[in-house]
C-alpha cells in the first residue's frame, strides 16, 4: 500500500511537472505570437495616414488645367484634404511659395539659385509641357526653322510671309509679358538667348495668346498644346510638329519640364499630393490634356560623354543639330 | 497409476513452460532509436542549437546584408554628392570664367595670352562637367542598381527611381543648353564678335547656367531625399527583421519543442512500456515481456528484464515440477501404503535417483525400524509380563510355606498340593529326588482321581442315563402300542410277536444297562483302589524325609522363626509389589505399543485424504 502509494505520489508530480512544463511553453508561445503580432501592427499603420489639412498651389497656368484635375482627384481620393489652385504665372509660383504664401509652386522654369537661394526649395519635376508655334489660319507655312523664327522674333529680319514660303502678308509675332515662364522657355530654347519683339500682350495668359493669333492676320505666337486648338493654325519647328515621339526622342526642343516647387516637402499631405502627382491617375490624366507623361521622356545622350579629345568645336556643331 | 509412470509428468510441464513462455524479442528497427540516450541528447541539444543558431544567423546575415547594401548606398550617395557639389561649382566657375574671358577680351589691347588661358580654363571647366555628368548617368542611376531600386521599393519610394532619371534629364538638358551657349560665347570671343558674346553671356549664358545650377541642385537635393528613404528603408527593413525574429524565435521554439517532445518520447514511452510490463508482472502476468525497440540503454534494460522475467519464469515453473513430483511421490507411496498396510508395511522402490524412489527408501527404512522397535519392544514386554507373574507366584507360594511352616505342622493338604510343597521346599533350600518322584506320584494320583472323577464316571453315567431314556421311551411307546390292543385283544390276536419283540428289547436294554452299571462299578473300584494304593505309596514315601527335614527346623527358636517370617513376608511384600509394578509397566508398554500402531494406522489412512485431494486439484496445474 505504501509502495503503491508512493508511485501514485511519483505519478503525481510527474503529471504536474508535465502541466507545469505545458503552461510554460504556451505562455512562451502566446508572449511570441503577442509579439510578432505588435511587431507586425506598429509598422504600417503611421505611414498610411490619410492626407489631411489644405494645400495652396500657385502659379504656371501652362500647368493649370493638370494642377486643377490633380487637385479635384486628390481631394476625391481624400476627402479630408483640400488643394486649393490658382494660376498667376511661374513667377508668381515661385516668388509665392519662397516669400511662403502658397505651399506649392507651379513654375515652367527653373528656379535660379541667385534668385531663390533657400536651399529648402526642391524642384518637383511633375510633367513636360509641349509647346507649339501657332499662327492665324490664314498664314498656310506647316513648318519654321529655328534661323526663320530667330529672324522673325529676335533679329526682325523676316517680316512678311512670302520670305518663309507664306503669302504676302506681315508677319505680326505675338510676344507675350516677362513674366511667361513660356516666354522664357522660348527665348532659351528656340531663339537661343535672343530678345523678342512685337505686339506685347498685356496679361500672361495661353488663351489670351490663342485669341489674339487667332483674330490677327499673320499673326505668330506661340502657347503650350494643352491650350491649342483649331482656332490657329500649328506650325512646325525644323520640320517636327510638337508631339509626344518627337519630344520623348529629343527631335523637338520646344518644351518645359512643369516644375513643382516646395520649400521642403515635410508636410504628409503635401509629400502625397507631390506622389499623387506622379501617380498613374495624374499621368494618365496629363496625356489626356496634351502634356506628356514624365515617365515617358527619354534621357538625353550627351555626345561629348567623358570629354574625349573631341574638339569642342566640332561637339559644338554635333550638339547643335540636336536642337 | 504407478510409480514407474513418474518421469513423464516431470518431463511434461517443461514443454509445457516451454510453449507457454512467449518470446517477444522481436527487434522494431528505429533508427533514432539505435542511438543511445545520451547521444539521442547531444542530438537534440545539437539540433535545437543549431536551429537557434540558424533562425539566429539568418537574421543576422540579412541584417549585415541590409546595412551593407544601407551603408554601400550611402558611400555612394556621398561620393556623387561630392561629384555634384563639386560639378554645381564648375558650373560656376565656368560662369566667372565666361564674364572673365569677355571682359580679358573687351580690353583695349587684350592679351592672347591670357585670352587663350581663359578659353582653355573655360573649355578644362566644361570637359569637367561633361565628364561628371557622363560619369553620373552612366553609373549613379538607380534603376542600374536593382539592390538600391529594391531598398527605395522597400521604403515605398519606387517613384524616385523615374523622379531620379527626371531629374537626370533636366540636368542633362539644361547643361546641354548652357553648353551650346558657352561654346558659342567662346567661338564669338575667338572670332572677335565681342558685343555678340557679350550679348550671348548676358542674355543667354547666365540663365542656362542659373537653369543647369537649378536643376543640379534638385538632382543634389534628391540625393539628400534619397538618404532620407535609405533611413525609411532601413526602418522599414528593422521592422521586417523584427518580424523574421519574431518568426523564427516561434519556429526555433517549435523546432526545439518538436525535438524535444521526440526525443522524451521516445524515452518515456518505453519508461511507461518498461512500468506496465513490471505491474502486469506484478499482478501475476508472468508471461507479459516488453517489446524491446531500438539499442539504446533502454533497449538493454528491457532485454535484460525480460530474460530476468524468462529465468524466474523458468524458476517458478521448475519448481513447480518439483512439488509436482512431491505430491506424485507422496501420494504414491500413500496410495500404495494403503495397499500393502495388510501383508507388509513396506512400499516398492525401483532403483531410481528420482525423488519418489527416494522418498520411498527412506520411507521403507523408517518403517523398517520402527518395525523392529516395535516387535522389540513387545517381546520385551512379554517377557517382562512372564517375569512378573511368575515373581508373583513365586512370592504367594513363599507366603504359604511361610504360613504353614511357622505353624508348626506339616499341612495334610499338603499331600494334595505337591507343587506347594515343593516350592515351599525350593524356599528353603532343601530339594531332593525324592520329592519330585513323590510330587509325580501325587500329580498322577490326582490326575487319576480327576479322570474317574469327570471322564470315567461321567460317561459311564451318562450312557446310564442315555439308556435309560431310552428305556423310558421304549415303555412309553409299549405303553401306548398296549393301549389300542388291550382293546383289540379281545377282538384280535394278530400281534402278539410284535410286543413281543418290544417286550424282548426292553430286557435287553436291562441287561445292558445292568452290564454297564457292573463295569462302572468294577471301573470305579479299580481306579479307587490304584489311587488308594498310589496314595499310600506317596504317603509312605513321604512319611521319612518329612521327619528328617522338618527337624531341624523344629530345633530353631521360635524368635527367630518368628523375626524370619516377618522379614520373609515383607520380602515377599516387596517383590509382589515390584512384580505388580513391572507388570503394569509392561502393560503400560504393550498398551503404548498398539496404541502406536492404531494411531499410525490411523494416521495414514486420515493423511491420505487431503493428499488425495491436492492431487486433484494439482493435476490441472500440470497439464495446464
Amino acid at each position: 500500500m505504501k509502495t503503491a502509494g508512493h508511485m501514485r505520489n511519483i505519478q503525481g508530480i510527474q503529471q504536474s511537472t508535465d502541466i507545469f512544463f505545458a503552461k510554460i511553453s504556451v505562455f512562451v508561445f502566446s508572449l511570441c505570437i503577442i509579439a510578432v503580432l505588435c511587431v507586425s501592427c506598429t509598422g504600417p499603420t503611421d505611414a498610411q495616414q490619410a492626407p489631411t489639412g489644405r494645400l495652396v498651389v500657385v502659379g504656371s497656368t501652362a500647368l493649370q488645367p493638370l494642377a486643377t484635375r490633380a487637385a479635384a482627384l486628390f481631394q476625391k481620393q481624400y476627402p479630408q484634404a483640400k488643394v486649393a489652385v490658382s494660376g498667376g504665372g511661374s513667377l508668381l509660383g515661385l516668388k509665392a511659395v519662397t516669400g511662403r504664401q502658397a505651399d506649392i509652386g507651379d513654375s515652367d522654369l527653373y528656379a535660379d539659385p541667385a534668385l531663390y537661394p533657400d536651399p529648402n526649395l526642391t524642384d518637383h519635376i511633375v510633367c513636360v509641357v509641349p509647346f507649339t508655334m501657332i499662327t492665324n489660319l490664314d498664314v498656310p507655312v506647316a513648318s519654321l526653322t529655328r534661323q526663320q523664327l530667330i529672324d522673325i522674333f529676335s533679329t526682325r529680319k523676316i517680316r512678311n510671309w512670302q520670305e518663309v514660303g507664306g503669302p504676302d502678308l506681315p508677319i505680326v509675332p505675338v510676344v507675350r509679358p516677362t513674366t511667361s515662364g513660356t516666354r522664357a522657355t522660348f527665348r532659351k530654347y528656340v531663339l537661343e538667348g535672343g530678345d523678342e519683339s512685337g505686339t506685347l500682350l498685356r496679361t500672361d495668359s495661353s488663351t489670351e495668346v490663342r485669341t489674339t493669333v487667332a483674330h490677327t492676320p499673320g499673326a505668330i505666337g506661340y502657347l503650350a498644346l494643352s491650350v491649342f486648338d483649331n482656332s490657329v493654325r500649328q506650325v512646325g519647328i525644323d520640320g517636327q510638329k510638337a508631339n509626344a515621339a518627337a519630344i520623348e526622342t529629343g527631335k523637338y526642343a520646344f518644351w518645359s519640364y512643369e516644375h513643382m516647387y516646395t520649400l521642403g516637402d515635410n508636410s504628409s499631405t503635401m509629400s502625397a499630393f507631390l506622389d499623387f502627382m506622379l501617380a498613374a491617375t495624374v499621368q494618365n490624366e496629363a496625356a489626356r490634356l496634351s502634356y506628356i507623361p514624365i515617365a515617358n521622356m527619354k534621357l538625353p545622350t550627351l555626345s561629348a560623354a567623358g570629354g574625349s579629345g573631341i574638339p569642342l568645336s566640332e561637339s559644338e556643331a554635333t550638339l547643335r543639330e540636336h536642337f | 497409476m504407478s510409480i514407474s509412470n513418474q518421469p513423464a509428468p516431470i518431463s511434461q510441464p517443461l514443454l509445457a513452460d516451454a510453449e507457454r513462455v512467449p518470446t517477444h524479442r522481436s527487434y522494431r528497427r528505429n533508427l533514432l532509436l539505435d542511438v543511445p540516450i545520451a547521444g539521442r541528447l547531444a542530438l537534440g541539444f545539437i539540433l535545437a542549437a543549431l536551429i537557434a543558431g540558424v533562425a539566429a544567423g539568418v537574421i543576422g546575415f540579412q541584417r549585415s546584408q541590409s546595412l551593407t547594401r544601407q551603408s554601400d548606398f550611402y558611400q555612394t550617395l556621398l561620393q556623387t554628392n561630392t561629384s555634384l557639389t563639386t560639378g554645381a561649382n564648375f558650373l560656376q566657375l565656368m560662369n566667372i570664367e565666361a564674364n572673365k574671358t569677355l571682359q580679358d577680351a573687351s580690353v583695349n589691347a587684350p592679351s592672347q595670352e591670357t585670352l587663350t588661358q581663359d578659353q582653355g580654363a573655360l573649355q578644362g571647366l566644361l570637359v569637367r562637367y561633361d565628364s561628371t555628368l557622363a560619369d553620373y548617368t552612366a553609373h549613379q542611376l538607380l534603376n542600374q542598381h536593382t539592390d538600391r531600386v529594391a531598398l527605395l521599393a522597400e521604403a515605398n519610394h519606387a517613384n524616385q527611381v523615374d523622379q531620379q532619371r527626371t531629374l537626370v534629364g533636366s540636368v542633362l538638358r539644361t547643361w546641354k543648353v548652357h553648353r551650346v551657349t558657352q561654346l558659342r560665347i567662346l567661338q564669338d570671343i575667338s572670332t572677335g564678335k565681342l558685343v555678340e558674346a557679350q550679348y550671348l553671356a548676358r542674355y543667354q549664358g547666365e540663365p542656362t547656367n542659373a537653369d543647369a545650377q537649378s536643376a543640379l541642385r534638385a538632382l543634389i537635393q534628391f540625393d539628400g531625399r534619397l538618404a532620407v528613404s535609405i533611413r525609411d528603408a532601413a526602418n522599414v527593413e528593422q521592422q521586417n527583421q523584427f518580424i523574421a525574429t519574431g518568426i523564427a524565435v516561434l519556429l526555433a521554439c517549435l523546432f526545439i519543442g518538436l525535438v524535444g517532445w521526440l526525443i522524451s518520447n521516445t524515452l518515456i514511452q518505453r519508461l511507461q512500456l518498461l512500468r506496465r510490463v513490471s505491474r502486469l508482472v506484478e499482478k501475476g502476468q508472468l508471461d507479459s515481456r516488453v517489446t524491446v525497440i531500438g539499442r539504446d540503454e533502454i533497449a538493454d534494460v528491457s532485454l535484460s528484464i525480460n530474460s530476468m522475467l524468462d529465468t524466474i519464469v523458468g524458476l517458478l515453473s521448475e519448481t513447480r515440477r518439483h512439488r509436482d513430483a512431491l505430491t506424485n511421490a507422496a501420494q504414491h507411496l500413500f496410495s500404495y501404503m494403503q495397499v500393502v498396510s495388510a501383508s507388509e508395511f513396506r512400499a516398492n522402490t525401483t532403483t531410481n535417483d528420482d525423488p519418489i524412489s527416494m522418498l520411498t527408501d527412506a520411507f521403507n527404512f523408517t518403517v523398517g525400524r520402527f518395525r523392529r522397535f516395535s516387535l522389540r519392544t513387545q517381546t520385551s514386554a512379554e517377557q517382562l509380563e512372564v517375569l512378573s507373574r511368575q515373581e508373583m507366584e513365586q512370592a504367594e507360594m513363599f507366603t504359604q510355606v511361610l504360613r504353614t511352616y511357622t505353624t508348626g505342622l506339616p499341612d495334610t493338604e499338603a499331600l494334595s498340593k505337591a507343587p506347594s510343597r515343593r516350592l515351599q521346599m525350593s524356599a528353603t533350600a532343601a530339594r531332593n529326588t525324592r520329592e519330585d518322584a513323590v510330587q509325580e506320584h501325587v500329580n498322577q494320583a490326582h490326575e487319576r482321581l480327576m479322570e474317574v472323577g469327570r471322564n470315567v464316571i461321567k460317561t459311564h453315567t451318562m450312557t446310564i442315563l442315555g439308556l435309560t431314556n431310552q428305556t423310558t421311551f421304549a415303555l412309553a411307546r409299549l405303553r401306548q402300542q398296549i393301549a389300542p390292543t388291550l382293546s383289540l385283544l379281545t377282538n384280535q390276536a394278530k400281534q402278539p410277536t410284535r410286543q413281543l419283540q418290544e417286550l424282548q428289547s426292553v430286557e435287553g436294554l436291562l441287561q445292558q444297562l445292568s452290564i454297564e452299571i457292573r463295569i462302572m462299578q468294577s471301573e470305579t473300584i479299580r481306579s479307587l483302589s490304584e489311587a488308594d494304593k498310589m496314595l499310600v505309596q506317596s504317603l509312605s514315601l513321604l512319611k521319612t524325609p518329612n521327619k528328617e527335614s522338618l527337624q531341624p527346623m523344629v530345633v530353631a527358636t521360635t524368635n527367630d522363626v518368628q523375626e524370619l517370617k516377618r522379614s520373609s513376608l515383607q520380602f515377599v511384600q516387596e517383590i509382589t509389589n515390584q512384580a505388580k509394578l513391572i507388570s503394569a509397566i509392561a502393560q503400560e508398554i504393550r498398551a503404548n505399543n498398539t496404541a502406536f500402531k492404531v494411531a499410525a494406522g490411523e494416521k495414514s489412512t486420515t493423511v491420505s485424504e487431503p493428499q488425495m485431494a491436492r492431487r486433484v486439484t494439482s493435476r490441472p496445474l500440470t497439464r495446464a
